[in-house]
This record gives C-alpha cells, structure tokens and sequence, in this order.
C-alpha cells in the first residue's frame, strides 16, 4: 500500500469515525425525542380524559344545583294531585256502590224499585250531586299536575341526557327555552327577557349548548343577587347573521374587574365563597364554544353589568373536525 | 432502504475489497453525489445493485452474499446499539424479540423505517418457527442476521428455509434450530 492510499484510508477511517459520532449523537436525541413525544401523547390523552371526567363532574353538580329548584317545582303539583287523588278515594265506595247497583239491575237481581229504593239511599248517604260536580274538576287537576311534573322531569331529562346527545342539526333556541324552564325556580328574583329572532337551525350538539345557557344564565343571575336594592333584570338575545349564532346574555349586576374578566375561563377561578362554586362553569362554556369552533367576548363594567357574547358559527353539514 | 444498512454494506467491503472497490460499486449503482447517512432512506435498487456487483466481485451467489452481508450487519448494528442487545437474554429471547423489541427501537430512531413482517413462534426449547414478509424478498439477508446472533452468543445454529417467497409462496418460513443450554 503507497503511502498516499495509507493515509486516504486513515483519513477516511477518521472522517467515517466522525460521521458514526455524529449519526449516534443523532440517533440518541431522535430516541430521547420520541420517548418525550410518547410521553407527551400519553399525557395528553390522559388530560383529555380527564377533561372529559371534569366536564361529567360540572354537569353533576350543576345537575345538584338545579334539583333543589326542580324538587320545589315538582312539590307543588305533586302535593294537589296526592289530595286530588286522596279525595278520588273517599268517592270510590259510592262509585262501586252505584256500580255495582246498575250491574244487579242488568243482570235482573234487583227490580226496578228495588233500584230506585237503593240509589236515593245512596245519595242520601254521599250526595252524588257533589261527587258529580267535584270529580271532573278533580281529574282535569289531576292531569294537568301530572302533565306539569312529567314537563319538569322532561327538561331534567334533556338537560342530562337530550335524545341528540351528539352531534346533529339543532336549534340552539330549544336549549335556551330547556334552560329557562329547568331554572325557572332560581331564576325568578330576576326578570328575564329573551329576544324570538328565528334561528337557522346548526350542526351542534345541544346537550353541551344547554351548558352553556344554564351556566351564563346563573352567572347573571349570581351577579343581579350581589346587587341590593335594585330589580335584577337579565336579556337573553339570541340572533344569527349569515355565518354566525350569536347568544348574548346580559345582566345590571355586580360586573366584573380587569382581573375577573382576564381569570374567567381559567379551571377552578371562582369569585363565589368557598363552597358555592366549583369554579368550572366558565372554562365549560370555553370548552364548549371551542369544539363548536366558537368564540366568546366579554363587555363588563363594575356596579353596571355585564355582556356575554357568544359567536357559534352556522354549520350545515357535518363537520368531522368537530369532535363533541 | 435505510441507510444504515447501505453503511454497514460500506463497512463490509471496504473490509473485505478495499476503498477503491467501494467507490467503482457506488459509481455503478448509485447517483454521482451519494452519501449514504443511517436515517435517510434511498432507493431500494441501490442495495439491490450493489449486492450484486460484490456477488459478482466476490464470485459468490446473492444469497450468499446476502447471508454474509446479514451475518456481517448483526455485528454492525450490535456495535452501534449494544444496549439493545445486552437487554436479551440470550438467542432465543432475541429471535423472540425481534417483531415486539428491536423493530420498536427501530421505529423510535427512523420514520417510516418499512420494517419486515416478523413473527417467530417458540416451538420448543432449541426451536423457533420464523415466519418472514417483506416486499424487498430480503430473507437471505434476514438468515445472516440469525448467523450473526449466534455466532455473538456463541452458538451453533441450523436454519431450514422451508417456504420462500422466491419460490412462491406469500411469505418465508425458516426452521431456527439453535444449540440450547450455551445461549
């Protein structure tokens, strides 16, 4: 071997060294990188799990907050149609009594005058006239409060668990009305005023939509109360341009500071005392409105109010991007 | 094809045929201005081509060539990723590790590394069943890599290639019968 090919090769050999380091140096960083990138992946799955669990909780506990004012709903009617019936039980013996007199009649066990002798008898005794006037009122009562209860239990029912719990063409007004009803009872120290522009219908999915109202709704509601002697009034104005819902609610509460406004969205921020807010309402409606591709806007003054402005856009067809 | 392998096909002839015999094979098979990098990919004919050329150069069969190179790569791969090797317990593990261990540290360091299909089932103490796949029909080169794990642990190793995609069939079958006891 010349010399000439001797030290080719050895400079060679060296450069091929220096490209092994480099290549190992390469490949350890490549493998670090795609173990924190696995690593990454895993949490954010578990976040999004988590998050997921987070959302189940509020609907929960907003679920709490609104049994108490559904309890008391459901009472009223509850409590007339138990008397109504108690009352359809005390006619009952006179009902089966007059019953049972026609049935011996038909069945020729008893004569005419035998009959007679037996109904004026009975009507002596429980003043059929009554009974008569008392028993249509009774039943129409009846119906109406159960019609009442089963309305209440439908709201609870799609608050929860709509039938369209996914994704599907939906007017949002129909989960503005769903929380109106279900929030009727905490709701009514304020005056609440909702605009009827007609909406077109979107690609939503309303069980989330309801979160949005019910939280928007008892957040104007937790700030008219913070104000004292003054009317709390809240406007609900639903309205759409070409591409756009747009939901706002307002409110002649308490308002909010800078700092309140900038912490809204943020998990767990609550302004309410301990105990009384989860501090999750707001970072669900966020959440929300992003897998809706939506936006939020804030106007809030202290001691004047506030503006919730939320901006949905109008989806007509499934959009696989959307992932409710 | 990975470069890795082009490099440790590099390493083997510049050994074995010298600097110059390196440089007249990738004048014949490859681009003017190649460098062969480990995480790049390049053409599958290049390797094709240059096997040929050293089976030529060498007055050896393709396979052959192919069972030297793999016996010859083992070696490579085992000084550039010792820790992956340490982490079997012997042979068999490592046959048996091949589908779950190696091609997953292989997927970590090069995208889209285009793997072969393998799936080694124990049949018995000194016998795995391998079962080979891949589009390149690189099952010689997939024996010397078995060549090159025993001869690492020391062992003799006797494989029967008893179905091969060259001759047909959808996939390779090659009978792995090892020494036990010495792994």
């Amino acid at each position: 071997m010349s010399e000439d090919t001797h030290n080719y090769k050895k400079a060679y050999l060296r450069e091929k060294a220096a490209r092994d380091e480099l290549e190992m140096l390469l490949e350890d960083k490549t493998r670090a990188l795609f173990c924190a990138n696995q690593d990454l992946e895993e949490k954010l799955n578990m976040l999004k799990n988590q998050q997921v669990t987070l959302m189940q909780s509020e609907k929960m506990a907003t679920l709490g907050t609104l049994s108490a004012g559904v309890a008391h709903e459901i009472n009223n009617p509850l409590a007339y149609v138990t008397s109504n019936l108690e009352s359809i039980k005390f006619f009952k013996p006179t009902l089966i009594a007059l019953m049972t007199v026609a049935k011996q009649y038909i069945n020729k066990s008893i004569s005419a005058a035998e009959m007679e002798t037996l109904l004026i008898k009975l009507d002596k005794e429980s003043d059929i006239d009554f009974i008569l006037d008392d028993l249509d009122e009774l039943l129409n009562d009846t119906h109406e409060g159960l019609q009442r209860i089963a309305a209440i239990v439908n709201n609870l029912l799609n608050f929860a668990r709509p039938k369209n719990n996914s994704m599907a063409m939906a007017n949002i007004r129909e989960s503005l009305e769903g929380a109106i009803k279900l929030l009727a009872n905490q709701l009514k120290t304020c005056n609440i005023t909702c605009s009827d522009d007609e909406l077109p219908l979107s690609y939503c999915n309303l069980s989330a939509i309801n979160q949005i109202f019910v939280n928007l709704l008892l957040n104007a509601k937790y700030a008219c109360d913070l104000v004292q002697d003054q009317q709390g009034e809240i406007l609900v104005n639903l309205f759409s341009d070409e591409k756009n819902i747009y939901i706002e609610v307002s409110d002649n509460g308490c308002g909010m500071d800078e700092k309140t406004v900038n912490h809204i969205f943020e998990p767990f921020y609550t302004t309410k005392p301990v105990g009384e807010g989860t501090g999750m309402g707001m970072a669900i409606v966020y959440n929300v409105l992003k897998e809706h591709k939506g936006s939020i806007e804030i106007e809030s003054e202290l001691n004047k109010g506030t503006l919730m402005r939320c901006i949905l856009p109008i989806i007509t067809l499934p959009d696989s991007s959307l992932a409710c | 094809m990975k470069g890795v392998i082009f490099r440790g096909l590099e390493a083997l002839v510049i050994e074995k045929c010298g600097m110059a015999a390196w440089d007249d094979l990738l004048e014949k098979n490859a681009p003017s201005d190649r460098i062969y990098i480990s995480a790049e990919s390049y053409p599958d004919e290049e390797i094709v081509g240059l096997a040929q050329d050293v089976a030529d150069a060498l007055s050896m069969s393709m396979p052959d060539v192919l069972k030297a190179f793999g016996e010859y790569l083992f070696g490579h791969l085992r000084g550039r990723h010792p820790t992956i090797v340490e982490n079997f317990n012997g042979f068999a593990d490592l046959i048996m590790g091949i589908d779950k261990v190696i091609h997953v540290e292989v997927a970590k360091l090069y995208q889209e590394p285009n793997l072969p299909e393998i799936k080694a089932e124990l049949i018995e103490d000194g016998f795995i069943l391998m079962h080979y796949y891949s589009k390149r029909q690189l099952c010689m080169c997939a024996e010397g890599l078995i060549f090159g794990a025993a001869s690492h642990y020391g062992i003799e190793v006797a494989l029967n290639h008893v179905e091969c995609m060259h001759n047909g069939f959808d996939k390779c079958v090659i009978e792995v019968k090892y020494e036990i006891g010495n792994e």
